[in-house]
């Protein structure tokens, strides 16, 4: 039986807590609100496509906090996701939709993994980061290698837009760790960074 | 804008009582992946057509409109034409074709247009499969069917019942995080802010006024639910065994069902292979 009070992320890396399985599914239902909520997925930009997701944020903190399974489990979810309510018919193709989701969790995971141990802001910006660059890098490269678009098309359409949603990716990454492990510690505020009798308050 | 409760309709369930919506969830979901599965490689006209026949066959049998369903593909025509011009201007063919219009890398040939009409068909059905399949599915039929196939995959080490348990807390959770979005929204708004004005990083920053609370109750939601479960001995140990409140029982007609499904897809797969 797991022990209750065994933080999930450093637990085996590779097994499946009952906490896991809960953090998994409450990502997933978050990846669900972010889907259906108007307005509250996507930033609007002001290019061809127009918009930049961050409905894979919820699968990036999954891989980055409780391992590569739930990273695994919540990229599934959300491919799965994306595949019964997807927007354009493309996105009905199990290889765009699904296949390439699976893999947004576990590079996040490795990404933290390796560098967590230098910092854990760095570690989680950079986790962020890739998560996002390995969703719309599989994502596209499926696309072009199922035929629906051509390369010389659709990269530079992309292009803009994978970087500004890498970049947020990588900023919310760093905050929502940061909570993560504040609340982990039970703490009810941010720990003080100067002496008590240092602060304003 | 703010009534989201009301907006926000998820799983598209009809409950019409047709033979397709009561058939047995596990036959249902073989069907579908058999057929979404099939459709994904077919490469000729002639299985699409006969594709076409048995999918109205499947219509009669869902007492569902066709305005209905056609009305949810309506906001995509415009990007399937569109892609589909790309397709036909980008074609490069294995080799030279008789061009109908040429300009540097840009082109039109028969064969080009051909098998760029082919991908737009084959993702309209795929379209169709997969809404037909969420329209007369619920989404517990739908967990509960996946659950009892996933079984042997049990057996051999793959946690599906755990995958199952995650999507059936993430259904539940769904309305109670779309609530507290809700008020959210609201408490910043009487605030005064604008969700739909400002730059990127502003619109960035605001959006962040939402996520995080949302992040934070469900980071805490996690913790109350963990120590309910571990109270009520969830977890898996060697030996244990859930079992279920529905059991499943095939009818007839579900067996006639699976057998005309594989039926009929080993005969796409042979006139696919001839048409070849």
């Amino acid at each position: 039986m797991s022990n209750v009070s065994a933080n999930p992320s450093t637990a085996r890396p590779w097994s499946l807590t009952t906490e896991r399985i809960i953090i998994a599914g409450v990502l997933a239902a978050i990846t669900i609100i972010l889907g259906v909520v108007p307005n509250l997925g996507f930033i609007p930009l002001p290019n061809a496509i127009g918009n930049a997701t961050i409905e894979h944020i919820p699968t990036i903190i999954g891989g980055v906090i409780a391992g590569p399974i739930v990273g695994l489990i919540s990229g599934l979810i959300f491919g799965v996701l994306s595949f019964f309510r997807a927007t354009e018919p493309f996105f009905k193709d199990p290889t765009v939709a699904i296949l390439p989701r699976m893999f947004i969790g576990l590079t996040a995971w490795a990404t933290f993994a390796a560098l967590v141990r230098f910092n854990r802001d760095v570690a989680a910006a950079a986790a962020g980061f890739v998560g996002a660059a390995t969703n719309t890098i599989l994502v596209v490269g499926a696309l072009i290698i199922r035929g629906y678009f051509p390369a010389q098309v659709i990269i530079p359409v992309v292009l803009v837009q994978s970087i500004i949603e890498a970049i947020i990716a990588a900023i919310m990454t760093v905050v929502l760790v940061r909570i993560f492990y504040i609340l982990e510690a039970r703490l009810v505020h941010a720990p003080d960074t100067k002496s008590r009798d240092e602060l304003p308050y | 804008m703010l009534e989201l409760s009301r907006y926000v309709t998820f799983g598209q369930y009809v409950n019409n009582s047709s033979a397709l919506a009561r058939m047995d969830p596990r036959v249902k979901l073989i069907c579908a992946v058999l057929l979404i599965g099939l459709t994904s490689f077919l490469s000729s006209y002639l299985a699409f057509a006969l594709c076409l026949l048995f999918c109205i066959v499947l219509h009669r049998m869902s007492h569902l409109s066709l305005g209905y369903i056609l009305r949810s593909l309506r906001p995509f025509i415009i990007f399937l034409f569109i892609a589909f011009i790309f397709q036909v201007l980008f074609y490069t063919p294995a080799k030279a074709p008789q061009w109908l219009w040429h300009w540097w890398i840009l082109g039109i040939s028969q064969a080009g247009i051909l098998a760029s009409l082919l991908t737009i068909v084959r993702v309209l059905f795929l379209y169709y499969l997969a809404t037909m399949l969420s329209f007369t599915t619920s989404m517990v039929d739908l967990t509960d069917g996946m659950e009892s196939l996933g079984a042997p995959l049990q057996k051999i080490g793959i946690p599906i019942n755990a995958l199952i348990m995650v999507l059936v807390i993430a259904l539940k959770f769904v309305p109670i995080f779309v609530t507290e979005v809700e008020r959210l929204m609201k408490a910043q708004t009487a605030r005064g802010l604008n969700f739909d004005q400002g730059n990127l990083f502003q619109r960035v920053s605001k959006m962040a006024l939402l996520l995080i609370p949302l992040f934070v109750s469900g980071f805490k939601k996690v913790k109350v639910l963990n120590i309910a479960m571990e109270a009520r001995c969830y977890g898996s140990s060697g030996g244990w065994h859930r079992t279920r409140l529905r059991a499943f029982q095939l009818q007839r007609f579900d067996v006639l069902a699976l057998i005309l499904t594989i039926l009929v897809s080993s005969m796409l797969v042979i006139v696919n292979i001839i048409a070849f």
